[in-house]
């Protein structure tokens, strides 16, 4: 049981970081991507 | 003749199948009540989960037998998932991503708080709960109460009641728990930290986010596509700003139906023969532990990120990585407050805050597509 316990929680812990981090990127991507259109836009 | 007769009546009545547990169970739901009423504690649930406490104790009431009425809210709402999905929608729509798009980095701290998660998950597992039990008991650590029924529903169902209680209790405590763990893992000199103003997030971020968001979080946890799939559609409704009337409905008609259903069929859980058993002593005390663990792993990330950061975070917005949007975030402020009252950390703990909300259900997505 306790092996099983501690498979489930070092990869889900994992996930939820590697989830979080991998949105944090790619809302760093969005956002410069967004900036790109906008001022493409404002020209 | 007559003697018989009354005998019969009276067997009809729940007078005679009255016990002690039920009258516990009376004060029990009575309790809930006056904490929602006198203390003001999450009043929205706690009425309807502590009348229905109320209601299922009383004997022999045809209300959770198979086809009675609270039996169909359960079955229905939420057996089938679909009540702890919709409250999500409306939380969606109730929320701003704009603090979180502005400071991507928070989301790590969202992150991080979910520590308690799993630090209860083995505490559970020591008090001699199954893997399934303990993921349900350790979810409570989020302090996310729709995803901990959610989960509940799908791996421990006989345990619903108790740890919807327990998660919508602490998260109701959240400005009594968290502030002595933020002031002991802090300096003085790290609570006065300035973080800079956040930059405005333009229309056309706000409206991709949602979008990005989900095939992020649902290519990388499937089983979290129905919480997120409907958070994300609800926060479309809200930037979007062309539904204005399904925006309005899931904001507030929908989520007030939803929170009535859910309030009953989580009350109804407790009856007196599962409720009064060393068990839930032991999932309150386990949820607390999964609170102050989540807060201190919000804290200590911060902490360490400001090693890394050429402009330093405050990490007592760390804390509000638990959910309980947006209490945590505005305990953040106020302990932030005490120490300099011209700090204004709210905008900036609302990021790890809603990172939170993601995180939890990241979370239950891998408890699911692991244990079940």
């Amino acid at each position: 049981m306790w092996a099983e316990a501690t498979k489930v929680a070092s990869i889900g812990f994992s996930v939820v970081f590697i989830t979080l981090l991998l949105l944090a990127i790619s809302v760093k991507v969005m956002s410069f991507f967004c900036k790109k259109i906008q001022s493409r836009g404002g020209k | 003749m007559d003697f018989n007769l009354f005998n019969e009546l009276m067997l009809k009545t729940g007078i005679l199948h009255l016990t002690f547990g039920h009258v516990i169970m009376w004060l029990i739901g009575c309790f809930f009540i006056f904490l929602a009423i006198k203390k003001d504690f999450e009043p929205l649930l706690l009425v309807p989960i502590g009348f229905s406490i109320f209601l299922v104790n009383m004997p022999i009431a045809p209300l959770t037998g198979p086809g009675d009425l609270i039996n169909l809210f359960f079955r229905y709402g939420l057996e089938t998932e679909i009540i702890p999905c919709l409250i999500f929608l409306g939380i969606g729509a109730l929320t701003d991503f704009g603090p979180m798009i502005a400071n991507p980095k928070t989301l790590i701290l969202g992150a991080s708080a979910q520590l308690g998660v799993y630090v209860a998950f083995f505490g559970a597992i020591l008090f001699g709960f199954t893997t399934k039990e303990a993921a349900s008991i350790g979810i409570i650590g989020g302090a996310d109460g729709p995803t901990t029924i959610y989960l509940a529903t799908a791996l421990a169902p006989h345990m619903i009641g108790m740890v919807a209680v327990a998660a919508y209790s602490y998260m109701s405590m959240v400005p009594l728990i968290q502030p002595p763990i933020m002031k002991l893992l802090t300096t003085e000199k790290e609570r006065k930290i300035r973080m800079k103003q956040l930059r405005p997030v333009s229309k056309l971020e706000k409206i991709i986010y949602p979008i990005v968001a989900t095939v992020v979080i649902c290519l990388l946890t499937p089983p979290a596509a129905p919480l997120m799939g409907l958070f994300m559609i609800g926060n479309l409704f809200r930037e979007c700003r062309v539904v204005e009337r399904l925006l309005k409905t899931s904001q507030n008609e929908l989520l007030n139906i939803v929170t009535i259903i859910l309030g009953i069929a989580v009350g109804s859980t407790m009856k007196a023969e599962i409720f009064l058993k060393p068990q839930p002593l032991f999932i309150f005390f386990l949820g607390l532990v999964a609170f102050s663990f989540s807060t201190v792993g919000g804290l200590l990330l911060a902490k360490i990120m400001n090693l890394f950061l050429k402009e330093k975070i405050n990490p007592l917005i760390g804390s509000a990585g638990v959910s309980a949007v947006p209490m945590a975030a505005r305990v953040s402020q106020r302990v932030g407050q005490e120490a300099d009252p011209k700090n204004h950390l709210l905008m900036h703990a609302m990021g790890p805050n809603v990172a939170g909300v993601i995180g939890t259900a990241v979370a239950a997505g891998m408890f699911l597509s692991l244990l079940k």
